[in-house]
């Protein structure tokens, strides 16, 4: 029973605190953020087993996170408020050529993310030729040239 | 078919929606200053290990003393030391939660000890002077809230201390 209740806490945990965190453009992961997501399961995983290593206690924590993840999107998908609560939702950052500047501080992503995105997705340089351009909920970033809107 | 030129147009077409975004952002400023203070509350020792986890309880003549952490956490040791009154040399530690932590050493090593329901007696020698102090690491296995009262002789130290899972 431990198990299933530390596996829920933690779920609960993770949740809230990468959340409260925010979402930041897939753009600006670096080598660090990595082995920062590395170190946060290394320091998460003895709270989840303790020194129980056995087969049961660990395939017991991995069906309660996968359960209450199912159970989330089973929610979410009913529920469009929490679907935007937990996962986020679209964020405008540029619109033909300008930059909504209050948009991307509090995003927290820049210009250069947002060139970096377009030169990778349509070839495009110059701001001034960005029609549209998304932070998705996922944390990349879409971009529509001026001349296809 | 002409190009929207309003950007709440282009807002509702990627499915934006302002005021949320914005309640939204104004509850993660103020999630990073909650994570910050549960830091700040970790490093002052809130939440055990520390020096407002640091705690003392003492009997009414103040002859039987116990320095304690009020905080502790689940299956993490912690250590009680017990000062006792000055030619006493047996100590009982009672609790109605004594089988939610284990005893895992106890400095001096005891003439005797005994365990019998809720209450832990141990016997140490008598100092050649001064008062025997006695140093019992615990580690409690359940979290919640332990309710321990340490008696030696007609001296009673009561406390309570908070398990964290």
């Amino acid at each position: 029973m431990e198990t299933v209740l530390k596996a829920f806490g933690l779920y609960v945990a993770l949740l809230l605190l990468f959340r409260i965190t925010g979402r930041r453009s897939l753009q600006q992961t670096t080598t660090f953020d990595l082995v920062l997501l590395l170190v946060i399961g290394e320091a998460a995983q003895p709270a989840l087993v303790g020194d129980d290593n056995s087969l049961t206690t660990a395939v017991l924590a991995v069906a309660t996170l996968l359960s209450i993840d199912v159970a989330l999107s089973l929610v979410k998908r009913r529920a469009g408020r929490i679907e935007r609560l937990v996962e986020g939702q679209p964020t405008i950052l540029v619109l033909r050529g300008s930059v909504l500047r209050h948009q991307l501080l509090r995003a927290r992503v820049d210009e250069a993310d947002v060139l970096q995105a377009a030169r990778e997705r349509q070839g495009i340089l110059r701001l001034q030729d960005i029609g549209l351009a998304v932070l998705e909920a996922n944390g990349s970033i879409s971009v529509i040239p001026v001349d296809r809107m | 078919m002409s190009a929207p030129d309003r950007i709440e147009e282009y807002r509702r077409l990627v499915g934006e929606d302002p005021a949320f975004q914005r309640r939204v952002w104004t509850v993660q400023r103020w999630g990073w200053v909650a994570i910050g203070g549960f830091v700040l509350l970790a490093l002052a020792g809130g939440l055990g290990d520390g020096p407002l986890a640091s705690a003392e309880a003492a009997s009414a003549d103040g002859t039987l003393r116990v320095r304690h952490d009020a905080v502790v956490r689940q299956d993490n040791a912690t250590r009680w030391r017990i000062s006792l009154p000055p030619g006493e040399a047996a100590v009982s530690i009672a609790s109605d939660d004594l089988d939610r932590f284990a005893v895992l050493a106890i400095e001096p090593t005891p003439l005797s000890q005994a365990r019998s329901g809720g209450v832990l007696t141990m016997r140490f020698s008598a100092p050649p002077r001064g008062a025997t102090v006695a140093v019992i690491a615990i580690e409690p296995d359940q979290p919640g809230v332990l309710a321990v009262a340490v008696t030696a002789g007609a001296a009673e130290a009561r406390f309570r201390l908070l398990v964290l899972p």
